[in-house]
């Protein structure tokens, strides 16, 4: 199947896993606490005025119809009112959102680097102490929880060691770029406010490395089982016999292949990734989407839930549609279409 | 597995037409043999054995059993630790090291409760669509289970646990309702390659059942794969406990769980830094723990039954 289709295929499959996603998590929140009305004026609330936000929320019609409501509203972009905010929830995603996404980005990209970097380090000196060290430290790194490295963070640099800041994306006093894509360091830097870029970067480590370890550590390991494996494979001596310089031998017809099971795991390591920041964030007190969505959660926020599992659900399916292409990049019998169905 | 009757010769399938016991039960010496000669995986069972252990009897062995429920001395709160309190007290006084081991008891059931429930279901799930692959009940099987994995486990974990009463029943179920799809995709894909060995062919044509075919053909067939992952899950549903009590959505205080106590004494640091590392500490030894000892049947299983 060639990569065109096969993504059109992708494509489809993702709108009808979102629409399902929806009622799902429609069925939860509506069916699950008992009365949204009761719930969003409060139990002191004369029972009049209940019953007018339940006409208002269409609750008095069949759940069938409900959903109907909800979904033509949500395409529209109107996902309700937070009970906590006090404001439409489109608008609460639309601030915090951009800064969850700035910080997975980086701590993205942190893991990639680091990942691939320890993986081929590891491959290198198979067998060697270096091999051995980077072994143990991911025994560790895989079973250290992302909100336990982001305590111990607090805790070292917060109070002992204070090197970078622990709290919020800005240093109070700092004033904030114009905002054009959300992401502070982006923006800062299109606006030319070096001082702000490099706060704001400094403000993403802590939060990105405790987020990023846990994927790095399994990467690794991936990247260097499979760097091993290919070691093996003849078409490298045949290169090696053709005389190619053995630096490119490594980078383009070892490094390469290899890397096809490192990013095919990508996926899930940026989904779990995600799922620490729900954690990171709200120690770390950073403003993003995931510390809005725990909040919710706390305070039974049930249109801001909705909304928040929404949006992650189509993260993934984005997330998961990139992986696909770059492995179909990286892998010819892919980009070729000449792998099996799959 | 299909090489096992591909593309052999004919002398050989009569052989492939017995159904393959489970080997596990009768080479037990052997995979023991296999799982010890790593010694990581051993560690790995000595820590879980120990874990297991100290929860079940955590009312003789903890120095101060009546600390993990409300029991309240402010004049020994926020001791450091000492050969008396071994992890230090709290801010209410407990012994930190008694509530830490009764709070592997309720990280124990979850994972118990969570993989108990979902593993029978996912794997009934999965076996169905893997025999009828193709026809529509594949279809709504594995539409229903791409649907819920299309958020990671943790964060619809915490939505629906959020929108129950907060307590360990609720998490639990909170986390069963997102483990099951992964059993359902693993068994879905296995029984779906069984399901054209010669042997279910052989079952098929003398008239045996569905059911049959299913529970006493297909499998027995798939309890290694099944065996591994759940020894590899053990850890990370014990993980997404601890991180729903750790935002308070699990067990309730006074009973002490791990997430709970770290989110409780983070609220003293760095003074009291004990308060939230030995709990955190504990979370890091039980993955451990169960990760090595997971590996190790990992590799005994691949290495040696294919």
């Amino acid at each position: 199947m060639k990569l065109g289709s096969f993504l059109l295929r992708r494509f489809l499959l993702s709108i009808f896993v979102i629409i399902g996603l929806s009622v799902v998590i429609f069925i939860i929140a509506r069916v699950v606490p008992g009365d949204p009305a009761r719930m969003a004026l409060g139990p002191r609330a004369p029972e009049d005025v209940v019953q007018t936000l339940r006409q208002e929320m269409h609750l008095d019609k069949p759940l069938p119809e409900q959903y109907f409501y909800w979904i033509k509203g949500v395409f529209r972009g109107d996902f309700g009112h937070s009970l906590v905010s006090k404001r439409p929830v489109l608008d609460d995603i639309k601030e915090y959102f951009p800064a969850t996404m700035e910080l997975a980005i980086f701590a993205g990209i942190l893991m990639v680097i680091f990942a691939i970097l320890l993986g081929v380090l590891a491959a290198q000196y198979k067998d060697t102490w270096v091999d051995s060290l980077i072994r143990i430290a991911s025994y560790f790194g895989v079973a250290i929880p992302a909100f336990v490295v982001a305590i111990v963070f607090m805790l070292l640099f917060g109070f002992y060691w204070p090197i970078l800041p622990v709290l919020g994306r800005l240093s109070p006093g700092m004033i904030p770029p114009r905002t054009i894509t959300g992401l502070l360091t982006l923006d800062s830097l299109i606006e030319g406010n070096f001082p702000a870029f490099w706060d704001a970067f400094k403000h993403m480590i802590l939060p990105a490395v405790a987020l990023s370890l846990g994927g790095l550590f399994q990467e690794a390991r991936i990247t260097r089982s499979s760097m091993i494996d290919n070691m093996r494979k003849d078409f490298l001596a045949a290169e090696r016999g053709y005389g190619i310089p053995e630096k490119i031998v490594m980078f383009k017809y070892l490094l390469k292949p290899s890397l096809i099971s490192t990013v095919s795991i990508m996926g899930l390591d940026f989904a779990s990734l995600l799922s620490n920041a729900f954690l990171v964030e709200l120690i770390f007190n950073w403003p993003g989407i995931s510390r809005y969505g725990i909040n919710a959660m706390l305070h039974k926020d049930l249109d801001a839930i909705s909304a928040v599992i929404i949006v992650f659900g189509v993260v993934f399916v984005v997330v998961n549609v990139i992986v696909d292409v770059i492995v179909g990049l990286l892998d010819p019998r892919i980009r070729l279409g000449t792998a099996r169905d799959m | 597995m299909k090489n096992l009757s591909g593309g052999q010769s004919n002398s050989s399938i009569a052989v492939s037409l017995a159904r393959p016991k489970s080997l596990f039960w009768t080479n037990l010496g052997r995979n023991w043999y296999k799982f010890s000669r790593n010694p990581l995986s051993t560690i790995g069972l000595v820590i879980v054995l120990v874990i297991i252990i100290s929860a079940i009897f955590a009312p003789w062995i903890t120095p101060y059993p009546e600390h993990a429920g409300p029991f309240v001395d402010f004049e020994n709160a926020g001791q450091p630790p000492s050969l008396q309190h071994l992890c230090g007290t709290d801010n209410m006084g407990r012994d930190i090291f008694s509530r830490i081991i009764f709070a592997f008891r309720g990280a124990l059931i979850m994972a118990l409760v969570v993989l108990g429930l979902a593993v029978p279901l996912g794997v009934l799930l999965g076996l169905i669509g893997g025999y009828f692959q193709g026809g529509w009940i594949d279809t709504v099987i594995m539409r229903i289970t791409d649907i819920f994995l299309a958020v990671p486990p943790l964060i619809l974990a915490l939505a629906i646990a959020s929108m129950l009463e907060p307590n360990l029943m609720n998490a639990m179920i909170a986390v069963t309702v997102m483990w099951w799809p992964w059993y359902t995709r693993l068994l879905y894909g296995t029984a779906s390659s069984i399901k054209n060995e010669y042997f279910v062919i052989a079952a098929e044509l003398t008239g045996a059942s569905k059911f049959h075919i299913i529970f006493r053909e297909i499998l027995p067939n798939c309890l290694s794969p099944i065996f591994t992952k759940m020894a590899l899950d053990v850890g990370w549903v014990i993980l997404i406990g601890a991180s729903l009590s750790f935002v308070g959505l699990g067990q309730q205080p006074p009973t002490p769980a791990l997430g709970q106590m770290v989110s409780d004494g983070a609220r003293y640091m760095p003074t009291f830094w004990w308060m939230t590392i030995f709990p955190a500490l504990a979370i890091v030894l039980i993955l451990v723990g169960f990760n090595l000892m997971g590996d190790g049947i990992r590799d005994m299983f691949e290495r040696g039954m294919g």
